[in-house]
Formats: structure tokens, sequence, C-alpha cells
């Protein structure tokens, strides 16, 4: 279990726009803050909600009806990552976190997502055909 | 018609084989018992590593390797078939025999190549795995729990190269006491 970090500001610039790009949803990747040789990335947490009601009032002839929906939600940051630019491989990753309770399952999300995307620029997966499994489970 | 010496040599490998997978085996329960208690964060991390490397689950390595573990069973029971039918003299029991050894193998004959090769896999798997463990960043894997989870893997690589040379033994063996 790696995660292989390249030193080097291309790299880096990649993997974020790779990140923005497959995260959506409950857990988001904020805009990645550069600040002399380090990178911070926020992890925000979005909670929507939606409601509606409606009334009627008046007299005969003279209805007066109402309906009204409304949607709110609040955005707020659990954890950042800090990226070192200039520390190679995984050592130059940390992450600070604001809220203990969601982050073990959204870094864990984040992980494995990136695990992906990793692996599929790096090629480090051992396919094993359908057919291989199927002798080895039938042996 | 067999050797007996062949066959008892066959008798032997599929003990030990028996023995082996079980070694193997346990260790993969034992190795899948610490993940379980990896921190949130590590844990689809291990198991995920594990199959993107070995090719296969750790659900799927348990599975194989019963079925492994059975096939050497059945071998074993068929060869001692074989065995006291060459004792007893008599060639159409040594014939019946041999013919239900040669069926019970014939899955293991099949797949003894694939088998060597994904144990060959897992083998270099895990003699790299403790370096590999040692690299993650202390924010997803506390000092205790890297140690703790590097500490429960000795000889887990050992005991996949004990299969993998057994897996060709058995193959070897095995053609030479269904040819003969």
């Amino acid at each position: 279990m790696v995660i292989y970090m390249e030193d080097s500001n291309a790299t880096i610039s990649e993997v974020l726009a790779n990140l923005q790009s497959i995260f959506s949803g409950v857990e988001s990747l904020g805009k990645a803050v550069e600040f002399g040789d380090k990178v911070a990335v926020p992890i925000y947490q979005f909670n929507f909600g939606t409601g509606g009601g409606g009334g009627g009032g008046g007299r005969e002839g003279r209805t007066n009806d109402a309906v009204a929906f409304g949607l709110g939600g609040t955005i707020g940051p659990v954890a950042v990552i800090i990226l070192e630019k200039d520390v190679p491989g995984p050592g130059g990753i940390h992450i600070h976190e604001f809220k203990s309770n969601k982050l073990g399952e959204a870094l864990a999300e984040l992980m494995l997502r990136l695990w992906d995307m990793v692996e599929s620029q790096m090629g480090g997966r051992t396919k094993l055909s359908a057919e291989k499994k199927e002798k080895l489970m039938n042996i | 018609m067999p050797q007996k010496e062949e066959v008892e040599r066959l008798i032997k490998t599929c003990e030990t084989g028996k023995d082996s997978v079980a070694a193997f085996s346990r260790s993969i329960d034992d190795f899948g018992a610490v993940v379980e208690e990896l921190p949130a964060v590590a844990r689809p991390l291990v198991r995920r590593d594990l199959q993107a490397n070995s090719g296969m689950s750790a659900d799927e390595w348990t599975t194989f390797l019963e079925r492994l573990g059975a096939r050497y069973g059945a071998i074993y029971d068929e060869a001692r078939r074989v065995a006291e039918a060459l004792d007893e003299a008599n060639d159409g029991k040594v014939a019946k025999a041999t013919a239900a050894l040669k069926d019970a193998a014939a899955p293991l004959v099949e797949s003894a190549d694939v088998a060597v090769e994904q144990m060959q896999t897992m083998e270099a798997y895990l003699e790299g795995l403790p370096a590999k463990i040692n690299m993650i960043p202390d924010a997803f894997l506390k000092a205790d729990t890297r140690e703790g989870l590097v500490s429960s893997m000795p000889g887990y690589a050992e005991r996949a190269r004990a299969v993998k040379e057994l897996l060709n033994e058995t193959k070897e063996v095995l053609s030479s006491v269904i040819a003969g």
C-alpha cells in the first residue's frame, strides 16, 4: 500500500486536477492554495436540505392560496491536505483534520479514488484473467 | 502400472501439501484479522492493495486455498488406494485405483501452472509488503498500528513459496505415477 507522489509541480497539478474532477457529492476537494513550498487542499463537507409548504385562506370568491419551496445548505471544511513540493514520496503528504467524526470515511473514499488514479497511471495492477481465476477456484 | 516408490512419494508430497496449504491459509486468515483492526482510512486501502497486486481478494485466496487443500486430500486418498492395490499385486484393482487417482488429480494437473504462477505473484507481493507498509504516511497509519501489521507477517512469503514448490513437485510426481 503505497501512495506515489512525484516531486514536481506538474505532477501535483495533474493529481489535483484529477482529484477535482472525480470528486462530487457529500465530500469534495476545495481549490488548492500554494504557499511557498507547500500546496494546501481543503476537504469540504456539503449538507443540503429542502423544505416546502402551502396554505389557503380568504373568503368565497376571493380565495388566497400560496405555496413555498426552500433549499438550504451548509458547507464546512473537515480537513486540509498539505503536499510538500520538496519532499518526494509519501512523507510529503500531511493531513490536518478539523473534525474527526466524518473524516475517516471521507478519506477512505478519497484515497481509494486516488489509488485507482495513480495505479492507472503507473500500471501497478496485477491482472488475473477470468479464465485463470476460474481455474484457481475450481482446482 | 505405477511404481510403488513413486506412489509413496506422491503420498508424502500430498501430506506435506495439505500441511503447507493449511499453514498458508492460516497466514491469510491472520492477515485478514489484523486488517480488520486497522483504522477505517487504512482498511480499504490494504484490501485493495492485496487484490490489485496479487490478482485476488483475501476471500478469493481463502476459497482457492480451501479447494487446493481439499484437492490434495482427494489425491492423497486415491494414492493410498493405489498403494494398497500394488501391495495386493492385483492388476485389475491397481488399474481401477490408478484411473480414480487420475480423475481426482485432473483439476490440479490442469490448473497447476496457473496456481504456481499465482503463488509466485503472491510470494513476491508478500516479500515487498513490509517495506510498502513502512512507506505509508503517518497520517494514514499510526506507528503502533504499523508495527503491529508488519510484525504479523514473518513467514508469510516463505509459506507461499513452500506451496508453490510443492505444486511443482506434485505436478512432476503425478505425471510419473499416472504415466507409469
